[in-house]
């Protein structure tokens, strides 16, 4: 079975199943392995990605859902990781382990694509994804600071 | 405390040997060219210098968000004298030179990597710096004493004559490590105590960093387990007729406990893996339920059925003649690791070689592995990748050697990968545990002893026997004995209670897998020996505070204490809230936390988090503070909702859904202040999350006067705003 996608700009034509969730069609087809699994569950936001602008949860996205779509993965946010996210994200030190943050940078580009200057209430609402490590504190402060760097 | 010996030959002869001979290739360099022949080289396993002058050092240690890339190369760098602009960092193949220097072999444990490397870290770089030195003077035909290191070049300040590091490092490796080097003083330090930027920040926040669920190569297949329901279970037999039909799925291998489906990718295995039937024997504890367990660690805290770890006058004598012994009984629940990286591990089986990537906290033990598979200990190559956190999962060797062997089996490399609910259902838990808690206080209120009576599970009777002697465990009872265990591991408590101290452990062993998680032994008995501290106060009617300042030790814990206590405004939380308090000192630091909380009803909004710390040094502050960050919301989430119950063999919990995290909507606001006292310096990866289970129980007490002696709060019908 062939599915087309395009990724990142880029049209792929795939030999799987057209119910292969699409983080699996992205991690192990097309080698883009900065979008993560957490939970096979829609329930951490590792392996968010950009679905036509807006954030969802790849892991439970089948691919033949997709055809067609605009996706973007960490791999595609910015040209030189240059996104004003990816610089607060340097600049504020937000990773520890960094496992969970392409997922959380994808949530909140997505956040600020549609709300550019948004308020706590709206960060709150946006950013569910887990991070293990506790770097939520420096999100919000990194997502402030994009907003007002942008 | 002794080492693991065995784990010695765990070891391989990588890659810093192997171009320690590409160095005796180059040659001695014609004197007069050297400056100009900046050929680079590698000085030791640690350091490489480039011929475009970029000091790469090796780093290898786990980093799993502690940031330890950073922080150890700051260490190296200082005394080495090169710009940071010049460090590259990069995860060696594991070697014997990579030993921790108190374990004896290559570990990131314990928040235990710069206390061990703070003095043989300088060292290296010291060292280096030196022979670059004596290599300069015999280039030049000068005293190396004379001449000075700044910014990655010798110079001879009488001559002007200068060399960048690059030019000089062959001839450098030539010489043996100069001993009894004067490391720099504090007020010396250039890189040292600065908030450097971290190293690993700018690959993970673009998606390319490698994490051991990334390895690719040619070749390679996915491994996905099916497990039997009980931890005790084994293959009996497997179908795999209709696994075997699946799309991409190529091949089944049967372990002893489990059986991998292995594919081209994840998605084709986890469809072969739904189409295997697997029949297993449960064995004995197979019907086994964490009720068991807590109904004999009960008994046995209750009865005082314990092996004694530290007996000082006679504690059982003082409280019967108290005028009022106050008496609790608290429990701690297991608790999952939870990394957010799920378990993985990837190998490739030779017979002449074994060859493994994984994100692993334990490369000095992965000469087990490749005795697992036959092989000699030194037949195995260990690549560290980076670790989706570890939190002591990945000090575990169980996913390697299921990869070796996996790979054995098949023939081909692979990468085993277990699904979220196999990570939560095959963990080894931190150990659940009751502790009964006695003080005796006399008519004029002076505290006339204190008596434990702990039951849990033993860590170290599973993963290092040696460590268990005579029955205890040291993990058991840290933080709240003051003793030197059979073993000969000294366990630390930072209160006096007066003239007698009695504290006993019962070791009760169940077929449920205990292992290191954050903080280990402190992350229960700080919950236990600061509640107990807190109803103490509560019922001898003192502040907290002032409680603890009288039974503290050490003048540290109290400076930490009183600090703590002013920059949280102790006893005046702002206007609806309420604040609960705890310290602990542990891996040589003293932490404190003030939590305050808005609380209506059982449910409950985390306000803030106050924290003071002392570490002695902070190598790199903004480290530090993400530290105590980092490790606290890992305790608010165990206080708050964390549990693994055990029913009738079978993990309740599974996945995110049934094991909960907190979320950024929910986290408070944090303060931190880092005191540099200036001691010994201490650890950080782990010291933010004992205090907290306590500090937030006392919060809940104090808005509703319930005395909570049980966890997690969400047990008790508490929840989250």
């Amino acid at each position: 079975m062939s599915v087309s996608l395009k990724v990142n700009g880029v049209d792929h034509e795939l030999d799987a199943d057209e119910q292969t969730p699409l983080l699996w069609a992205l991690r192990d087809v097309l080698g883009l392995t900065g979008t993560k699994f957490g939970c096979g569950i829609a329930a951490c936001g590792a392996c968010t990605v950009h679905v036509d602008g807006k954030a969802l949860r790849s892991c439970v996205v089948p691919i033949a859902s997709v055809v067609g779509a605009e996706i973007t993965t960490i791999e595609g946010l910015s040209e030189a990781s240059d996104h004003p996210l990816q610089e607060a994200w340097r600049s504020g030190e937000v990773p520890q382990c960094g496992y969970c943050q392409s997922g959380m940078l994808m949530a909140a580009s997505a956040l600020l694509a549609k709300t550019p200057d948004p308020t706590d209430q709206d960060i709150d609402n946006a950013m569910t994804n887990i991070c293990r490590c506790g770097t939520y504190p420096r999100i919000r402060a990194a997502i402030r600071q994009a907003a007002k760097n942008a | 405390m002794t080492t693991i010996e065995t784990s010695r030959r765990g070891f391989v002869k990588g890659a810093a040997l192997a171009a320690g001979s590409l160095v005796l290739g180059f040659g001695l360099p014609a004197f007069n060219k050297a400056a100009k022949a900046a050929s680079g080289g590698t000085l030791n396993a640690w350091l490489e210098i480039t011929g475009d002058g970029r000091v790469r050092i090796a780093q290898p240690q786990a980093e799993m968000g502690q940031g330890i890339w950073t922080s150890m190369a700051q260490m190296i760098a200082e005394e080495l004298e090169v710009d940071w602009a010049q460090v590259e960092i990069f995860s060696p193949v594991a070697a014997p030179d990579f030993a921790h220097p108190f374990y004896g072999f290559q570990t990131t444990a314990e928040s235990f990597s710069i206390r061990a490397f703070w003095k043989p870290a300088r060292t290296v770089g010291a060292q280096a710096r030196e022979m670059l030195k004596m290599a300069a003077g015999e280039i030049w035909g000068v005293y190396p004493g004379g001449l000075q290191a700044e910014a990655g070049h010798i110079v001879n300040p009488l001559t002007g004559q200068k060399a960048p590091y690059a030019a000089l490092v062959v001839q450098a490796a030539k010489y043996s490590p100069p001993e009894n080097i004067q490391l720099k003083r504090p007020d010396q330090w250039k890189i040292i105590g600065k908030s450097i930027a971290r190293a690993d920040t700018p690959d993970k926040v673009n998606g390319s960093a490698v994490y051991g669920i990334d390895v690719k190569m040619a070749g390679l297949l996915t491994a996905v387990p099916l497990f039997p329901p009980s931890f005790t279970g084994k293959v009996k037999s497997v179908d795999d007729s209709a696994a075997l039909k699946v799309k991409g799925v190529r091949q089944v291998v049967a372990l002893e406990d489990a059986v991998y489906v292995l594919a081209e990718g994840y998605w084709s295995a986890r469809q072969g893996r739904e189409a295997l039937t697997v029949d297993w024997d449960l064995g004995e504890g197979g019907d086994f339920s964490t009720d068991e367990a807590f109904a004999a660690f009960r008994k046995a805290a209750a009865e005082g059925q314990g092996a004694v770890v530290e007996e000082r006058g006679d504690t059982v004598t003082a409280l019967a003649g108290a005028a009022k012994v106050v008496d609790v009984t608290l429990e701690a629940p297991y608790l999952a690791h939870a990394t957010m990286e799920p378990m993985n591990a990837t190998a490739h089986y030779t017979p002449a070689k074994l060859t493994i990537w994984v994100p692993t906290q334990a490369q000095g033990l992965m000469g087990f592995v490749a005795g697992a598979v036959g092989l000699e200990a030194g037949q195995v190559e260990c690549h560290t990748t980076f670790l989706g956190c570890g939190l002591g999962r990945r000090f575990e060797i169980d996913l390697p050697i299921h990869a070796a062997l996996v790979s054995k089996a098949a023939g081909v490399p692979v990468k085993v990968l277990w699904s979220r609910e196999d990570d939560t259902r095959r963990d080894f838990y931190r150990p659940g545990a009751v502790a009964r808690l006695r003080a005796g206080v006399d008519s004029k209120g002076k505290i006339v002893g204190m008596l434990a009576d702990i039951s849990g599970s033993s860590i170290l009777a599973r993963a290092v026997p040696s460590l268990a002697k005579g029955d205890i465990d040291h993990t058991n009872v840290d933080g709240i004995a003051e003793a030197t265990t059979p073993a000969g591991v000294p366990v630390h408590r930072q209160y006096d209670f007066g003239a007698t101290a009695r504290v006993a452990y019962a070791m009760v062993n169940s077929p449920i897998p205990v292992g290191f998680w954050r903080s280990v032994a402190h992350s229960q008995n700080a919950w236990f020996m600061e509640a107990f501290v807190n109803e103490l106060a509560a019922d001898l009617e003192q502040d907290p505070v002032a409680l603890r300042l009288s039974l503290m030790k050490s003048e540290r814990n109290r400076t930490v204490l009183k600090r703590l206590g002013e920059r949280a405004n102790w006893g005046n939380p702002a206007a609806g809230n309420v604040q609960g308090l705890a310290i602990h000192e542990a891996f040589g630091t003293v932490l404190g936390h003030v939590i305050e909380i808005a609380m209506n009803k059982r449910t409950l909004k985390l306000v803030k988090v106050t924290s003071v710390v002392d570490v002695g040094w902070a190598v790199n502050p903004d480290t530090v503070e993400a530290q105590v960050t980092s490790g606290a919301i890992t305790g608010l989430t165990a206080a708050l909702w964390g549990e693994v119950t055990m029913t009738k063999g079978e993990i309740d919990q599974g996945n995110f859904d049934s094991y909960r995290m907190l979320k950024l909507a929910q986290t408070p606001v944090f303060d931190v202040e880092i005191l540099q006292l200036g001691g010994e310096i201490g650890g950080i990866g782990e010291p933010g999350t004992p205090p907290v289970a306590p500090a937030l129980a006392h919060a809940v007490f104090n808005a509703t006067g319930e005395r909570i002696r049980k966890l997690p709060l969400a047990a008790l019908g508490f929840d989250l705003m």
